[in-house]
């Protein structure tokens, strides 16, 4: 198995447990192929449990990283990562594989954290940048080595902070781009845009985030 | 040289970062977070149980046949044994008149009275001799007029004694449960 391809190799099955291990760097988002994804969630509707494991275990990481930086709170990542997949196993005898799978996924993320803006009225913003670190919750990575470990985190810190300070649409696209490795064709799908609409949002982002890491660098 | 249009294309196309992003960008959904997707994917796709229907337990068969068969007999015997067939006694002008009639001397209450017959004490001597009944007594109008006789006669004692038992008679009957 390569590094590409994360698979069930980082899955192991108890009796009522499935742990997945951390898998290994560098932060590639899996190239799998999409029918191959379609095929197991067919497969997952025909009662497959093993191919909604395998599903799970491919992208999970992927929109729970989305769905984290999009709401920026722990709890309420947590709530929109679970309601997601039960939109996808409510909707598995739905289920048409005339997109990819991801899409469809992510679509759905998309969907629920509207949904979830419209639910609590509250329009998701970006903050300034001193406001940033009180507002980024997200968990820190786990490291042995002091030295490195607060380097990660002073870069990490960074990265959320400016993150953070995009505009909502800007910062959707983005991480759209950045978590989904969809094409701007898709992310506009997603997001209603056309695809030049979605592509200039994240030249905007890119060129924000790089200069905000570069002043705080400097 | 690049200009930005360059490195955001190839940005693009993965080709080339245009900022350091952080190693630890590798935070995961808890653990916790995992078993409660799986598990709901795997209820999702399990066969539905069967409908239950009411599983009384084991002993439950033998327990309400022996209830049914200790019920059956208790009705069984009782309609088997001797009613009471008694008939009890109907209150009536005539009983009451009877019982006016009958010897004084008992003061004490009786299972009739307590039944609700009215006991109509003899104070007054029954101007004729106990266990007769005259004819003029079954009727209050023969009995007035035998009282009316008597007066007329000159008999003023017996025909107010008469009276009295007359008065009595009537009131018991007035006050008896039949009315």
């Amino acid at each position: 198995m390569n590094a590409a391809t994360f698979t069930m190799d980082g899955l192991t099955t108890s009796e009522n447990t499935v742990r997945f291990a951390r898998p290994r760097r560098p932060r590639t988002v899996e190239v799998v192929s999409d029918d191959e994804d379609a095929q197991l969630m067919l497969a997952y509707a025909r009662g497959e449990i093993r191919a909604f494991e395998t599903l799970y275990a491919r992208h999970r990481g992927a929109l729970y990283r989305y769905l984290t930086r999009q709401a920026r709170d722990g709890e309420i990542a947590n709530d929109l990562f679970q309601e997601v997949w039960s939109r996808v196993i409510v909707n598995r005898l739905r289920y048409e594989p005339r997109a990819k799978f991801r899409t469809f996924l992510f679509t759905l993320a998309h969907n629920c954290f509207i949904d979830h803006c419209r639910r609590t009225k509250s329009r998701p913003t970006g903050l300034r940048i001193e406001d940033a670190d009180d507002a980024d919750l997200l968990p820190a990575a786990e490291d042995t080595q002091p030295d490195t470990a607060v380097s990660r985190d002073e870069t990490s810190r960074r990265y959320r902070a400016a993150l953070a300070t995009l505009p909502p649409e800007q910062r959707d696209v983005y991480l759209l781009h950045e978590e989904s490795d969809l094409s701007l064709e898709e992310i506009a799908r997603i997001t209603g845009v056309g695809a030049e609409t979605a592509k200039s949002r994240l030249r905007y982002a890119v060129s924000k985030l790089k200069t905000a890491l570069a002043a705080a660098e400097a | 040289m690049t200009g930005p249009d360059d490195e955001f294309e190839e940005f693009l196309n993965r080709r080339k970062p245009v900022f350091r992003r952080p190693d630890d960008d590798m935070f995961e959904p808890p653990a916790e977070l995992d078993r409660v997707v799986l598990r709901q994917a795997r209820e999702a796709i399990e066969p539905p149980e069967p409908m239950r229907v009411f599983s009384a337990p084991r002993w439950s068969m033998p327990l309400a046949l022996a209830a049914t068969l200790l019920i059956a007999f208790a009705v069984i015997f009782k309609a088997g044994m001797p009613q009471d067939t008694a008939p009890k006694a109907e209150v009536t002008v005539q009983s009451i008149t009877d019982r006016v009639e009958a010897p004084a001397g008992d003061a004490s209450p009786t299972a009739e009275e307590a039944a609700g017959t009215v006991r109509v004490e003899a104070a007054t001597a029954p101007v004729v001799a106990a266990g007769e009944v005259p004819a003029w007594r079954r009727d209050p109008k023969t009995w007035q007029a035998e009282i009316q006789r008597l007066r007329d006669t000159g008999d003023t004692a017996r025909a107010e004694a008469e009276y009295t038992e007359f008065k009595r008679a009537q009131r018991a009957y007035a006050s008896s449960p039949d009315r």
